[in-house]
């Protein structure tokens, strides 16, 4: 046989972009209707999005800019179980620190709210690289008590240290003079959420993401192929508390106060709850966990206050937030993202199944299947 | 100067002795074969070389360099690349993007720049994905490009774990047991392309295999461990007509293998 093998580290041969070599990947391209239709239904849901805090009631806007943030925290989550397959119950304790870091900076130190932010990364930052060194040892199950023994550490203890969090009153946390409404606050959320999601985006794409979540099915393999397991699983710890640690700083002023019974063990197990729910792994997912989570009690307790149909007042949305869990564990192991899996790669513009390899294309483009 | 070389490396598993003073040395261009009853401690020797164990007495050189306190990756890094027993891919991912994980260490953009979405790291992006592909077209495995590995049979698997082991572009390729799950005549194959490869790319390769007419037609040195214990070493003519060998693979009274 003539086997000829390049050094993968060669000059490719034909380093024109475009002009198809053998071996070269066939983009595939929806037809032009096609294009059209993905546009506009894109264009569509995200001017929904955006003018969704101008059509709700202004009481609810705040809870626009709270489901923005737990969608942050979600995709804060989902970088530590989706790509390197930790679980972490302490992100109660990264959002807190986040929150609390920029109260103090606010309100004690009466820096302006950009520093605020910069101080609530930071501290995200830290405490998440500290749990990532211990991760270095511990993993699993034992890495998940870890991480639960620091959220009710934190919240006991770290956030009632009175001069820095103001104790059981809580910390003052004002927002920034030109988003005081709640109105203008939503859209501030809403673009931290875009920012995470930019973040999550890059990490996936390029090789520090690739790494990550080769390190998750085998440290030998990723260690065999020249990644530094080290530093890569401190990377996406880092990444994670960057990003909790933001979140923390934007729901400090939500309700511009911040007090420590907030950031309890309960709000840790929801976060991991609307990244199992919403699709462990996937981006879009885990956003929409975090909503359908955020949004239920609210949900639930309007329809209970109407109906009266719950007979215990206030849980309902513990209840049917269980009975989903359980739904998505035992049914649909992928979350949303796996029921809703057609329109997500209709609408990021992939073919409708993974695409084999040798199946000549039609031309034209005509394959275009719709969900 | 030898390529990959190792002194005296002894290890202990509590009361077991696995591996007692084995030195070896591979040169350049060289394909070297570590052949050996089950047990004898060759996959430990392998990982004692590539740096997964930790040998309580000895030192491994690449190219004269003392790697023997050096992580794997680090290893990697300096040329040494090796597959597993059991399969060492990534198993949630295709075949493709395991084989652009494995190109990481000639990945040349920085992390930050990946994160910003720099446009020279998109570019390269895009010549990994070409590489990978290239070198699937090489071995033959195009076809499975965009495959997830849990369709594929045992021998395609060992198959992908090779092309993935020179996308991390090494100058040793060691090679634990490649041809299991293989037929004869995709063995015969797959020993004309090892020796393609050497000549192509001036690759040097250690194999462990047990297929011992593979094993006389490709190798120019043969070390043959027993308990541990390094039991002959020679030119695969000489090791075929090893008694002690014999014995050893065959039990008492045999004279010689093959």
């Amino acid at each position: 046989m003539s086997a000829t093998t390049v050094r993968p580290s060669a000059a490719p041969r034909d380093l024109s972009v475009g002009a198809p070599v053998a071996g070269d990947e066939i983009a595939w391209r929806p037809s032009t209707t096609g294009i059209a239709a993905r546009v506009a239904v894109l264009a569509l849901g995200l001017g929904a999005l955006g003018v969704l805090p101008l059509i709700v009631a202004p009481l609810t806007r705040n809870v626009l800019a709270t489901t923005a943030v737990y969608g942050m925290v979600a995709i804060s989550l989902n970088v530590l179980v989706g790509y390197t397959g930790q679980v972490s119950l302490g992100h109660s304790a990264f959002l807190g620190v986040g929150a609390f870091g920029a109260g103090f900076v606010l309100t004690q130190l009466a820096l302006p709210w950009f520093a605020a932010v910069v101080v609530a990364v930071a501290l995200g930052i830290a405490i998440a690289g500290l749990l990532g060194v211990v991760a270095l040892r511990v993993r699993g199950l034992y890495l998940a008590l870890v991480t639960l023994a620091l959220a009710v550490f934190a919240e006991r203890v770290l956030f009632g240290i009175e001069p820095l969090t103001g104790g059981g009153g809580g910390q003052t946390a004002v927002r920034p003079t030109w988003a005081s409404a709640d109105l203008a606050y939503a859209y501030v959320c809403f673009g931290g959420l875009a920012l995470a999601w930019l973040l999550d985006w890059r990490l996936t794409a390029s090789k520090a993401g690739r790494a990550i979540r080769a390190l998750r099915d085998s440290e030998r393999v990723a260690a065999s192929w020249g990644i530094d397991v080290t530093r890569y699983k401190l990377l996406a710890f880092v990444t994670s508390g960057a990003i909790a640690g933001l979140a923390g700083a934007l729901f400090a002023s939500i309700t511009e106060i911040v007090s420590p019974i907030t950031f309890n063990f309960m709000l840790s197990l929801s976060f991991l709850m609307m990244v199992v729910v919403g699709g462990i792994g996937s981006r879009i997912g885990v956003v929409l966990g975090a909503a359908l989570y955020t949004a239920l009690p609210y949900l639930l307790d309007a329809a209970d206050g109407r109906y009266r149909w719950f007979p215990v007042d206030g849980s309902a949305s513990q209840v049917v937030g269980a009975l989903l869990l359980l739904l998505v564990l035992v049914r649909f192991p992928g979350g949303l993202a796996q029921l809703s899996a057609p329109l997500i790669r209709w609408c990021s513009f992939k073919p409708a199944r993974a695409r084999r390899t040798g199946a000549t294309p039609t031309a034209g483009g005509g394959n275009d299947v719709r969900p | 100067m030898s390529v990959l070389s190792a002194r005296g490396i002894s290890i202990r598993f509590g009361g077991l002795q696995a591996l007692d003073d084995v030195s070896f040395d591979v040169n350049e261009q060289e394909i070297v074969g570590l052949i050996g009853p089950n047990g004898a401690g060759k996959t430990t020797f392998f990982n004692c070389l590539t740096g997964f164990y930790a040998p309580t007495a000895g030192d491994v050189f690449v190219r004269g360099e003392h790697v023997t306190d050096l992580r794997p990756d680090e290893r990697t890094v300096r040329g040494v690349g090796r597959t597993f027993q059991h399969v060492g891919l990534v198993r949630s991912f295709t075949v493709l993007e395991n084989l652009l994980v494995a190109q990481h260490r000639n990945v040349g953009y920085g992390v930050a720049s990946g994160l910003l979405g720099l446009p020279h790291a998109r570019r390269e992006e895009r010549v990994l994905r070409r590489r990978a592909r290239t070198l699937l077209g090489e071995l033959g495995l195009l076809h499975l490009a965009d495959e997830p590995l849990d369709g594929l049979s045992y021998g395609m698997l060992k198959q992908v774990e090779v092309a993935a082991v020179l996308a991390t572009d090494p100058d040793v390729l060691m090679l634990d047991e490649p041809l299991a799950g293989l037929g004869p005549e995709e063995a015969d194959a797959f020993a004309d392309r090892l020796l393609a490869m050497r000549r192509e790319l001036g690759l040097t390769i250690v194999v462990i295999e047990h297929h011992v007419p593979f094993m006389l037609r490709i190798c120019d040195y043969v070390y043959v461990l027993n308990f541990g214990r390094l039991l002959a070493e020679g030119r695969p003519e000489e090791i075929r007509g090893n008694t002690d060998v014999a014995e050893a693979y065959l039990g008492k009274g045999a004279v010689a293998l093959a």
